[in-house]
């Protein structure tokens, strides 16, 4: 809800950094999530910002922990996702259909119903699905900030069951229960909206906007500096705590950067093998009923939750190799399966469009299908690939992710060491770790992604 | 009573193009030329959409250069997405009676004879995308014709429909613009549609000249070159 305003607010006004801000939201997709604990620690914590200034101002110090906590660090990771996707939607309003406003004298309230209530109803369901099913599946929020058992999430019960009391059948029922609810809310936004997509192609039209009144102006004011306030203050923090603690790197944290690098490649490895396999599976599938069940089978991956993944992997293979020494193998193989939905999301409206305009072109002109892929999904979708590939392999590399089911103490990622490092209440290296991580994932992400911040008018043939 | 540009550059970004033309109400005028000549530039500029930055344009001896597009005397049928797809085909046309305009029995009676007379009268409750690309060129000339502008401006509205149905429809609009009084301003780059419109002609070259041509002179000077 709170990145609806927000997204109209950028799209709609001109304003300093603007294009540089719309660039930096596109990469805030990856933060990693203990960095984003970290930075609401500091933000909303007992000593953070705002508590010293509420405290200043002689009032009483509040606690993050628990709900609100929660809920900070989900709104943090996740809203610049949804404001960013969102200004792609407002971006795609034909430009027809604005003049057509104009033209017809609509005012604030006509535009919003006619204009941008329907892309909204459009868009805005498959977003708020990926975001829901997101923040249930990701227990180590909770876990830091929940501050105990009175907030906690189902996914935090899961972790709890195994970790804690290795009960693996109460784990499962859990698990059962939570696939069975949230394949039925994607089942339903399936319903209403389509396919989830996630578009990364925004067109700015500087002269078409809509109706504007003085108090819409200042409405849109407020929300930009709110919104460039919450997110960019505690990313800001980080990063100046890391350079205020900036030290030579151990023998341990390059160690631990480079297998999370190694684990972001291998999930990055499998997760394309498997996508692009799987959308033209998809797209070949003349049976209908076949192609839905593919279609919706893969979308389904997002409800499975990583731990139970993890813990399944687990029974089935600790009886045959040792886990702990192949931990890396398994955290990639993991996090690539897992984030299918994610590059489906992004590529599978390309595969459609393709096949639909030239479809018929390769049948004629004989194209095996073994070559249609590298002739032509590829070449025309190089955009779309590599923007997944960037996602998975950042989101990957700022995981903490299953690798604490399997690794032992002597090997672990970079997100893992940043863990460690907060749990023995080390927090000068811990910043300075934090500060890598990110630095690490956004350079990760904007060097796979065409090494080009500007996002603008990235024209390619599935739009 | 007329409408006249005398020297009015419009400013599409970096482009901009001149033209000089004069068009008497009930009367026709075609913008013609290559693609990329900047007829539908100065189309948007009548309508509003883009500024006009030299010259004047003038309606019923009153400059309209700086007014709002709802205010000016147009209403401009786009190439697509001229009606709105959450919305049916008879309350698309009752936008044009203004976006708070209600679908009461004087409405409704207005928006049904309007679908008469675009023989769409049977399809006023069904969605833009499950009527054909003909009837929703006709929803949208309906709905232009609701609103009662004098002059309809085209911007190859009809690009997307084959040539008998394109010919059907603009011999709906040429009817029902002779029974009304009203003008049409056409852009084009297909001959055939000037030729069908009738009306002066306002030719546009690629290097971004206009040259303004009655009826008669310009059919007597490029008909040759046009036909062949």
């Amino acid at each position: 809800m709170l990145a609806i305003p927000i997204s109209r607010a950028i799209y709609r006004n001109e304003f300093f950094c603007k294009n540089q801000i719309i660039s930096v939201i596109g990469i805030l997709f990856v933060l990693p999530i203990l960095v984003v604990i970290l930075a609401v620690i500091n933000v909303f914590g007992i000593n953070g910002i705002i508590n010293q200034f509420v405290s200043f101002l002689a009032f009483e110090k509040f606690s993050i922990y628990g709900l609100v906590g929660i809920l900070t660090g989900h709104i943090l990771i996740n809203l610049p996702f949804a404001v960013r996707l969102l200004i792609s939607g407002w971006s795609m309003i034909p430009t027809e259909q604005v003049r057509l406003a104009k033209q017809l004298g609509f005012n604030t309230q006509a535009f919003f119903k006619h204009i941008e209530l329907p892309m909204l109803v459009k868009i805005a369901p498959s977003i708020f699905t990926i975001i829901f099913l997101y923040c249930s599946l990701t227990f180590s929020i909770a876990l830091v900030l929940g501050g105990g058992p009175s907030a906690t999430t189902m996914e935090l019960a899961i972790y709890q069951t195994i970790i804690f009391e290795g009960d693996l059948s109460a784990a499962a029922r859990l698990s059962t229960l939570q696939l069975i609810l949230l394949t039925f809310l994607l089942i339903l936004a399936t319903r209403f909206t389509g396919n989830m997509f996630i578009e990364q192609t925004i067109i700015l039209k500087n002269d078409i906007r809509g109706p504007k009144t003085v108090l819409t102006h200042w409405i849109d004011c407020f929300f930009i500096i709110l919104f460039c306030l919450f997110i960019f203050l505690p990313i800001l923090l980080i990063i100046s705590k890391g350079l205020a603690n900036i030290a030579i790197p151990t023998d341990n944290l390059i160690l631990s950067a480079m297998n999370s690098i190694l684990v972001a490649m291998l999930a990055t490895f499998i997760n394309l093998t498997f996508s692009l396999a799987l959308c033209l599976l998809i797209v070949d599938e003349k049976r209908k009923f076949l192609k839905i069940l593919i279609e919706v089978g893969s979308f389904s991956i997002i409800c499975i939750s990583p731990l139970v993944f993890g813990t399944a992997l687990f029974l089935l293979l600790f009886e045959h190799i040792d886990l702990s020494a192949n931990a890396l193998l398994l955290t990639g193989f993991t996090n690539g399966v897992l984030m299918i939905p994610i590059s489906l999301a992004i590529l599978l409206p390309g595969f459609k469009k393709i096949k639909a305009r030239y479809g018929k072109l390769m049948n004629i002109i004989g194209v095996p299908r073994t070559s249609e892929l590298a002739k032509f999904y590829v070449p025309l979708l190089k955009k779309s690939i590599r923007f997944s590939c960037a996602l998975v392999f950042a989101l990957s590399i700022g995981d903490l992710g299953i690798i604490v089911l399997f690794s032992g103490d002597d090997i672990g990622t970079l997100p893992m060491y940043l863990y460690r490092l907060i749990g023995s209440y080390r927090m000068d290296e811990a910043y300075f770790v934090s500060m890598i991580l990110l630095l690490l994932a956004f350079i990760s992400f904007w060097l796979i992604e065409n090494g080009n911040l500007n996002v603008f008018k990235r024209k390619q043939m599935s739009d | 009573m007329f409408l006249s540009a005398s020297k009015c550059q419009i400013k599409n970004g970096g482009f901009s193009v001149q033209c000089d033309f004069s068009v008497e109400i009930g009367n026709h005028l075609s913008l013609f030329g290559p693609s990329g000549s900047g007829k539908s530039s100065v189309l948007l500029g009548l309508a509003g959409f883009l500024p006009i930055i030299n010259g004047d344009l003038v309606y019923d001896d009153k400059s309209i250069s700086k007014i709002e597009p709802k205010d000016r005397p147009f209403d401009l049928l786009f190439q697509e997405n001229n009606l709105f797809p959450h919305l049916t085909v008879s309350r698309n046309i009752l936008l044009g009676l203004g976006a708070k305009a209600k679908m009461d029995l004087q409405n409704s009676h207005i928006v049904n004879e309007i679908l008469d007379l675009v023989g769409l009268y049977k399809e006023r409750n069904r969605l833009p995308q499950d009527i054909s690309g003909g009837q929703r060129s006709r929803a949208a000339i309906a709905r232009s014709l609701i609103r009662k502008k004098p002059i309809l401006l085209l911007d190859e509205p009809f690009a997307a429909l084959d040539f008998e149905l394109k010919n059907e429809i603009l011999a709906l609009l040429l009817r029902v613009t002779r029974k009304n009084n009203l003008s049409i301003i056409l852009v084009s780059h297909d001959p055939r549609d000037v030729q069908y419109l009738g009306g002066d002609v306002v030719l546009f070259s690629e290097n971004g000249q206009t040259d303004f041509y009655k009826n008669k002179s310009f059919w007597s000077k490029f008909s040759y070159k046009l036909h062949s």
